[in-house]
């Protein structure tokens, strides 16, 4: 169980700074995801089932739907149908 | 060979990151207009790739500065679980051995949010019904801040969207969703007796909710959250929570018998106003967790 912690601990430093140094806002935002989750099973390994729970449905779950509509309004999400480049407004 | 692994792992990014391999040709002239915020000086001496540099030092210094002053603070903090520790005192004692007496619900941590810490709990949701209210004010499209651009898009994407197949999420969503909404349920009226409560059961109901607008559509969810239920639900919600608040909060200051007792440890009907209140607050937290979603990706709901 301890090298498991360790794990999710290292697995989380490595999302943090490729979610800070990946150059396509969506990959942050998958990466921000993954990291979402690991933070709720440390929280349930720390004994805080609430906070996990907490932490699952919110930080992986409603933020990331809400990130990915702000990008999708500010025309950010590259790659996809949503990316409409030079798209002028009015 | 390195040269050749290097270019590999190159090409490797910039399809990782979506980049095209034709980059569009700039001239000079268009690098000058593109960079108006610096004066002719500085832009004679400073190269835009240097500007790029100078940014990026500078951003990587402040972020140190950051995680240094951070690490610095964590240094000072007391020891985990240090018997000197500022919160090893009486009050956490006799919340963990006079809880279950004194209010009834199993679950120790919502025993002290919502009863002992209530007063800061309320505080802290009128906080955040404020919040939401100002971004829903800002989200939300009528006549009059609708420009035709906006219209254009939104039929665009309407457009799109039914061209979509959508056979694959809308056969997973009609298996997953009673479950969702089930455990969501769960969560909230188990909020006394296991780890849950009203916000975490609301975001569970409210990510069913987005999950079902996003494979049915709109149409299909005015059926049952049209906006006139969702005003209905928030305000009747936090009306509710509100008036037992301010009862359990006079009884208590004026130290005056309360009719809400605190019922049967482990029984689903316990714990006094702690069940009623999760149920207030997760259907207020659902109902606007999806009006968030709505309002931004529709503009309503």
């Amino acid at each position: 169980m301890e090298l498991f912690t360790i794990l999710l601990l290292i697995g989380l430093v490595v999302c943090a700074v490729s979610a800070s140094l990946a150059k396509n806002l969506l990959n942050t935002l998958l990466i921000f995801m993954a990291f979402s989750l690991m933070m709720s099973m440390i929280w349930l390994l720390l004994q805080a089932p609430d906070l996990a729970i907490t932490e699952a449905a919110v930080g992986a779950g409603v933020d990331t739907v809400l990130f990915l509509l702000t990008l999708k309004t500010i025309h950010a999400l590259k790659g996809t149908r949503f990316d409409k480049g030079h798209d002028e407004k009015h | 060979m390195t040269k050749n692994i290097k270019e590999q792992w190159r090409q490797f990014a910039a399809w990782v990151n979506g980049v095209e391999n034709d980059e569009p040709v700039v001239t000079p002239e268009e690098k000058r207009a593109a960079r108006p915020h610096l004066p002719g000086f500085v832009h004679r001496v400073l190269s835009e790739k240097n500007e790029l540099r100078l940014y990026h030092a500078f951003s990587a210094v402040m972020c140190l500065v950051f995680t240094g002053t951070l690490l610095l603070t964590v240094l000072f903090l007391p020891t985990f679980g240090g018997a000197g520790n500022p919160t090893e005192n009486e009050v956490m004692e006799r919340y963990v051995e006079k809880g279950i007496e004194e209010v009834g619900a199993t679950n120790l941590i919502s025993n002290i949010i919502l009863v002992y810490r209530g007063f800061d709990t309320f505080g802290e949701s009128c906080v955040l019904f404020l919040a939401a209210t100002c971004v829903m004010i800002l989200l939300r499209k009528d006549e009059k801040n609708t420009t035709a651009y906006d219209l254009a898009e939104r039929a665009e994407d309407a457009e799109i969207e039914s061209e979509e197949n959508t056979t694959v999420l809308r056969s997973v969503v009609r298996m997953l969703m009673p479950v969702i909404l089930l455990f969501g349920v769960y969560v909230l009226l188990n909020g006394h007796l296991s780890p849950g409560g009203g916000f975490s059961g609301g975001a569970i109901l409210g990510a069913g909710l987005i999950l079902f607008e996003n494979a049915f559509g709109l149409e299909k969810v005015r059926r049952f959250m049209s906006e006139h239920v969702y005003h209905i639900i928030k305000v009747a919600a936090l009306y509710f929570y509100g008036f037992t608040m301010i009862y359990v909060f006079f009884t208590g200051a004026n130290d005056l018998h309360s009719i809400i007792g605190t019922g049967i440890p482990g029984m689903i009907f316990s714990a006094g106003v702690i069940m009623p209140i999760n149920v207030a607050v997760g259907l207020e937290v659902a109902c606007t967790m999806y009006a968030f979603y709505a309002f931004f990706s529709k503009g309503e709901l």
